[in-house]
């Protein structure tokens, strides 16, 4: 039951996520594809793709990159057909189509991109890299909001910037990498969230001070994106502990998406979960 | 010292590891043989702490866990991750303050790469690398030999060496019998989950003879290439 119950769970925040992105952005349609593209980009992984090329022939690898392109875009096209955007529906798929063309190439890289967050490895210097690309354009539409003083554009931005963080943190982590620590359950937790909310500050305080520096009257309001940003990075950081070392389990997951759909509800999700994963985390952490 | 008690190991009702005991001093260097599946990687990961099991693993010196260094077979690296900062959050973990890393590369690794894209061999010397900085007073090492070239190799055996000269619990596990021949102080002989035999130094031949199997392959290779 609970694979189903989680199927329809995700259609439904897709519909829902889907309904509040029209509704709040200018220009949607746009921003809807590039996302959209960007979940298809990710099929192009490299170590996946090298796995399907070791077990399939050349004709049927690109026949199965063809579908799974096809298969991630079609939620997004069948969205955009609903809302009267046809054109850009069909872009998308070409677009997809097209992409199924381009593999990532094995190629090893001998330089590294620099990342401000050496110092605490690992979620933040690996989450970094890969998604540098991703902050910059959050970064570039922190800046068209200020440009066309759309200040709801500007808190999507500035809340998109801890949804960026908070992937992450969306693995699960090898309990070799829990394990090494020498520190009680308490301690490695409180670690882990000071290092991502300091962290996810960093990243968002330019787009913060940027959005106050020309709406200096929603302070406020900033300021309590910033506090509810702070809030789902906590949850996201405790989430990956709640069940150790499996996943979360379906009840989990509904307090998860219920505390991030309702911010309210985060004081009482984060200790709940706070509470299940020095629980989870004591057979590792035995101090 | 170190010690197992009636250690046990299932998988649902597959037995894993069946009443195992054994004892591990200080200063010595302890080698655990056996066939692929014979339990060795779940033997150290039980010791280690990093599966549950039946049984009792004591340790006189205070929490083993925080102690102990433990070489996986294949260890496991993050994606975008350089070897530095590996090393970086293996002294994190511990509160180690290490001011400059590069003078602690004894495999003169490229650290500003990211580790995922080593070879195998570089793969398990920044491993071993983050073992030492940790200052571990014990060593589970999983096939430390495995897939290092031959110079490493040398390397690995006299650090070994310098670390039982300093009183380190050393565990390790080797399919290169001759590696754990120059190595160890006393061999187990792991078998079917259980340790059917455990000799000093001089008498390793007698565990090297008990490996050796009736050549049944021989026939089956036949069969294939003969018919």
């Amino acid at each position: 039951m609970y694979p189903y119950a989680g199927i329809l769970l995700f259609f439904l925040s897709f519909i829902l996520i889907s309904i509040s992105f029209f509704k709040k952005l200018p220009a949607p349609s746009y921003i809807y594809s590039a996302l959209a593209l960007g979940v298809v980009y990710l099929q192009s992984n490299e170590s996946r793709n090298q796995f399907l090329r070791s077990i399939f022939f050349r004709k049927k690898f690109l026949m199965v990159r063809l579908i799974e392109n096809i298969l991630c875009a079609l939620p997004f096209s069948i969205f955009l057909v609903v809302r009267a955007e046809w054109i850009m529906a069909l872009v998308l798929l070409f677009s997809s189509l097209l992409l199924s063309r381009y593999n990532k190439s094995g190629f090893t890289l001998t330089f590294y991109i620099p990342s401000p967050f050496s110092k605490r490895p690992y979620e933040f210097t690996t989450g970094f890299r890969s998604m540098y690309w991703l902050l910059a354009i959050i970064y570039c539409i922190a800046g068209i909001s200020v440009y066309y003083h759309n200040l709801n554009l500007g808190f999507v931005t500035l809340l998109s910037l801890y949804f960026l963080c908070m992937s992450f943190y969306a693995h699960l982590d090898p309990i070799f990498y829990v394990w090494i620590h020498a520190k009680s359950p308490e301690n490695f937790l409180k670690e882990k969230i000071k290092t991502a909310i300091f962290y996810s500050l960093f990243l968002s305080l330019p787009v913060f001070l940027l959005l106050i520096l020309f709406n200096p009257g929603q302070f406020y309001q900033a300021l309590i994106v910033l506090g509810v940003g702070s809030g789902y990075i906590m949850l996201s950081v405790l989430a990956v502990y709640v069940n150790f070392p499996a996943r979360m389990t379906i009840s989990h997951y509904f307090i998860f998406y219920f505390g991030i759909l309702f911010p309210p509800a985060l004081l009482f999700a984060i200790p709940f979960f706070y509470i299940q994963a020095t629980q989870r985390l004591k057979a590792y952490l035995p101090c | 010292m170190l010690k197992i008690k009636s250690l046990s190991k299932s998988y649902g009702d597959h037995k894993i590891l069946s009443d195992i005991n054994l004892e591990f001093h200080q200063g010595e260097i302890h080698g655990i043989v056996g066939e692929n599946g014979a339990g060795k990687t779940t033997l150290f990961k039980c010791v280690a702490g990093l599966e549950s099991f039946d049984g009792q693993v004591e340790y006189d010196k205070g929490i083993l866990k925080n102690e102990t260094g433990y070489l996986p077979t294949i260890p496991f690296y993050f994606s975008n991750m350089t070897g530095y900062e590996y090393l970086r959050l293996l002294c994190n973990a511990r509160d180690i303050v290490v001011n400059n890393l590069d003078e602690l590369n004894l495999f003169d690794l490229p650290l500003k790469q990211y580790a995922e894209t080593y070879s195998t061999g570089m793969q398990k010397k920044l491993a071993i690398t983050g073992l030492l900085i940790q200052k571990n007073e014990v060593f589970i090492l999983d096939e430390p030999f495995n897939g290092v070239d031959i110079s490493s190799n040398m390397m690995i055996q006299d650090m070994l060496q310098q670390l039982k000269q300093l009183h380190k619990t050393i565990v390790l596990s080797s399919h290169i019998f001759s590696s754990l021949q120059d190595s160890c102080d006393y061999l187990h002989h792991l078998s079917g989950g259980k340790i059917i035999n455990s000799l000093p130094r001089g008498r390793f031949q007698e565990i090297e003879l008990e490996m050796k199997k009736a050549g049944t392959h021989h026939k089956i290779i036949d069969s294939i290439y003969l018919g």
